[in-house]
């Protein structure tokens, strides 16, 4: 049977590599809120050729409760995965079945 | 943020728009020129015939016998997920199926929420090629919701597909093998 070492297993956890984040962080406009919201809001049309798509991000159009929305959806994701490591054969018996 | 009745559904659209315009910039300029004129009265439109956009591929029917739509979607950046997950897992033993459910986890993360109005979501293989088949419910459509859910999962790909793309190119280097001694007693 393979030894178990702590110094290889860390070594492992760091190589895992950097969490890609769901969304951007919301971030407001002042160009979105003056050229597109509030001229919306005023009943005027917009003009799309005559709107610049560079001076925006990603962010910029990102909801506010995306975040938490995001977050919600992984925790929610997690506790069905914990459910399902319950379900495993090992678990109810109490016994290690990795290290 | 912006304090807009419409918020939601606008932001949808210029998300759809910046999105194009990042990465399919040559048909950023045919979307603006298509529908010059835009106003709150026309985002549904706007967005529903523009969503087509974002992926290579896209179309969408009516299905009578359920009287469902159905949105069908293909990209390249799906293809190049499951070659660059697969490549990343030559060093290990992992079926394409894991790589193929990995894939379907991603797209239902992002695609299962209720915002989006999807009934229901089927991922079919041509070769190695999925495609996606989205189901609406007749009558109920979330444009704003649909729209972002689709970017956010187009991005997240292609970013994961980067982070990919760099780790194989230097994978020689980034690849932590375990000591001799214990390949041999694992052989």
């Amino acid at each position: 049977m393979l030894e178990f070492h702590p110094e290889i297993f860390t070594e492992l956890l760091h190589s895992v590599p950097e969490k890609i984040p769901y969304c951007e962080k919301p971030q407001h406009s002042e160009y979105l809120q003056t050229e597109v919201f509030d001229r919306l809001r005023r009943g005027e049309t917009i003009d799309l050729t005559k709107l610049d798509l560079n001076a925006f991000d990603l962010c910029h159009t990102a909801m506010e409760w995306s975040e938490d929305h995001y977050r919600g959806m992984e925790q929610g994701w997690q506790k069905g995965f914990n459910k399902m490591l319950k379900l495993i054969q090992a678990s109810p018996r109490e016994k290690r079945a990795f290290f | 943020m912006y304090d807009n009745d419409y918020e939601y559904d606008i932001l949808g659209v210029l998300r759809l728009l910046r999105f194009v315009q990042m990465y399919r910039p040559e048909r950023a300029a045919r979307l603006v020129a298509g529908e010059t004129q835009f106003s709150t009265e026309q985002i549904l439109e706007f967005i529903y015939y523009s969503i087509e956009e974002i992926f290579d591929d896209c179309y969408s029917e009516y299905d009578e016998m359920s009287g469902s739509e159905l949105m069908c979607i293909y990209d390249t950046v799906f293809d190049e997920y499951l070659d660059f997950s697969a490549k990343l897992m030559e060093a290990h033993p992992c079926s394409v199926q894991a790589v193929r459910r990995r894939f379907e986890d991603i797209v239902t993360f992002f695609l299962s929420d209720r915002n989006c109005g999807i009934f229901d979501m089927t991922i079919r293989y041509e070769g190695n090629s999925p495609q996606i088949q989205l189901e609406f419910a007749e009558g109920y459509w979330e444009p704003g919701g649909l729209v972002i859910a689709l970017t956010d999962l187009m991005h997240y790909l292609i970013r994961e597909n980067e982070h990919m793309k760099q780790i194989i190119e230097k994978r020689s280097d980034k690849i932590v093998s375990l000591p001799k001694h214990c390949m041999e007693e694992a052989a």
